[in-house]
C-alpha cells in the first residue's frame, strides 16, 4: 500500500517535472487536479492551503510537491516526491548547460546572448509588475516599493534585513 | 556597444562548499520564487562569478527550460565551475535548508493543523520583493537606455507580459528569432568592419 503510494508520486512528479515549463507554478493547477481529484491525496482547502506556505516559505517554488509527499507517505514520501520533480528537470538543464557554456564565443551564442538580454529586461520589470498587482498593497505598501526600488538601484544595502521588517510589519497589518 | 564577451573568467574559481553555502544563502533569502534579483547581486555584484550578459542569459535558460528557475540557475553556474558534481553541490546548497524548514511546516500544518500567518507576512514582504524585482531591471538595463533597439525589444516583452498576458514560453517564441537576427546582423557588420 504504502510502496504503491511512494510509486505513484515518483511516477506523477516526475513527469510533472519536465512539464514544468516557465517553473513549476506552471503546473500548480494540474498538480491539484491530480492530488485532489484523481488521487485524494488532500482536500481542495488543504491544497490552497499548502499553496500558500510553500509561497511564504524561503527556497525554491516546486517545495509544495514535499508538502504534498508529507501528506502521502511522511518524510519518505517528501524526499521521494522532491526528488522526483527536481531530477529529470535538473538533468535537462545541465544538458543545455553544457551545450550552452561549450558553444561561448561561437557566432550564434553571441548573437543570441545580445538579442536576448533586452528580453530579459523587459521581462525582469514584467515580474516586478506582476507581482504589484497581485500583492494588493496599501498606499504605504507601494510608498516601500517605490523606496526599495531606488534604494537598491542606487545602493549596496543588504535587502534581507529591510525584508524581514517588512515582513513583520505586513504581519502586524501595517503594510 | 559592449564587448563580444567570452565567459570572462573570474579571479577565482570557487570551491564545492562555497558553492553549496552561496545558494543556501541565495534560497534563504527567496519567497515566493521571486529569486532573480537577490540572486543576481550575490552571484554578479558579490562573488563576480558571471557577468551580467551571462546572468541575464544563464536567467533565461533557467526560465525557460522546465524545472524551478532558481533550481535551473543552481544547476547552471554549478556546472559551469565543477561540472556535475558543481551542479549537485550547488543544487543541495539551494534545497537542503529550505526542504527541512518545509518538513517542519508539513508537520504543524497536517498533525497539528496550525497554519502560519502567511498571506499578512508575504503582503510586506512582497513590496520589498517589488523593489528588488524593478531596481534589477534598471540596474540590468541601465545600458540600454541609448540603444533603441534593445529598448523597444525590452518594451515588447514587457509589453507583452503585462498587458498580453503572455506567457514567457510565448514571449520568447515571438520575440527572440528577430531579437536574434539583428544581433546577428550586428556581429556580421562588427566582423566585417574590423
Amino acid at each position: 500500500m504504502k510502496s504503491g503510494a511512494i510509486l505513484s508520486l515518483i511516477t506523477f512528479f516526475s513527469v510533472l517535472s519536465i512539464l514544468s515549463i516557465g517553473g513549476s507554478n506552471s503546473v500548480v493547477p494540474e498538480m491539484a487536479r491530480h492530488a485532489v481529484e484523481v488521487e485524494r491525496w488532500l482536500t481542495a482547502a488543504q491544497f490552497t492551503d499548502i499553496f500558500a506556505i510553500s509561497q511564504a516559505a524561503p527556497g525554491p517554488s516546486n517545495l509544495i510537491v514535499a508538502l504534498i509527499g508529507f501528506k502521502v507517505a511522511g518524510f519518505w514520501g517528501a524526499l521521494v516526491a522532491q526528488l522526483a520533480m527536481m531530477v529529470p528537470a535538473a538533468s535537462l538543464m545541465l544538458l543545455v548547460s553544457r551545450i550552452w557554456v561549450a558553444s561561448s564565443g561561437n557566432r550564434w551564442h553571441l548573437a543570441l546572448e545580445h538579442g536576448l538580454a533586452p528580453i530579459a529586461v523587459g521581462l525582469i520589470f514584467a515580474s516586478g509588475w506582476t507581482i504589484a498587482e497581485g500583492a494588493s498593497l496599501s498606499t504605504i505598501g507601494y510608498g516601500i516599493a517605490a523606496a526599495c526600488t531606488l534604494l537598491f538601484w542606487k545602493s549596496h544595502i543588504n535587502p534581507i534585513p529591510i525584508m524581514v521588517v517588512a515582513g513583520m510589519l505586513g504581519w502586524m497589518r501595517l503594510i | 556597444m559592449t564587448p563580444p564577451s567570452c565567459m570572462t573568467e573570474p579571479a577565482t574559481k570557487p570551491r564545492l562548499l562555497e558553492l553549496a553555502l552561496t545558494f543556501n544563502k541565495i534560497s534563504l533569502a527567496s519567497f515566493g520564487g521571486g529569486l532573480s534579483a537577490w540572486a543576481r547581486r550575490v552571484i554578479v555584484e558579490e562573488k563576480k562569478w558571471l557577468d551580467d550578459e551571462e546572468f541575464l542569459s544563464a536567467l533565461t535558460l533557467s526560465r525557460v527550460l522546465p524545472g524551478a528557475n532558481q533550481m535551473n540557475f543552481a544547476v547552471y553556474v554549478g556546472n559551469r565551475f565543477h561540472g556535475f558534481q558543481g551542479a549537485i553541490a550547488a543544487v543541495l546548497g539551494l534545497i537542503t535548508v529550505p526542504f527541512l524548514i518545509i518538513l517542519a511546516l508539513a508537520y504543524a500544518y497536517f498533525l497539528h493543523s496550525t497554519i502560519p500567518a502567511t498571506q499578512d507576512v508575504l503582503r510586506g514582504v512582497a513590496a520589498v520583493a517589488i523593489g528588488l524585482a524593478l531596481s534589477m531591471g534598471l540596474k540590468t538595463g541601465e545600458k540600454f537606455l541609448f540603444n533603441p533597439t534593445a529598448l523597444l525589444f525590452g518594451a515588447l516583452a514587457f509589453a507583452a507580459s503585462v498587458f498580453l498576458k503572455l506567457p514567457l514560453i510565448a514571449v520568447l517564441a515571438i520575440l527572440a528569432p528577430p531579437a536574434f537576427l539583428v544581433a546577428w546582423r550586428h556581429h556580421t557588420r562588427k566582423k566585417d568592419a574590423s
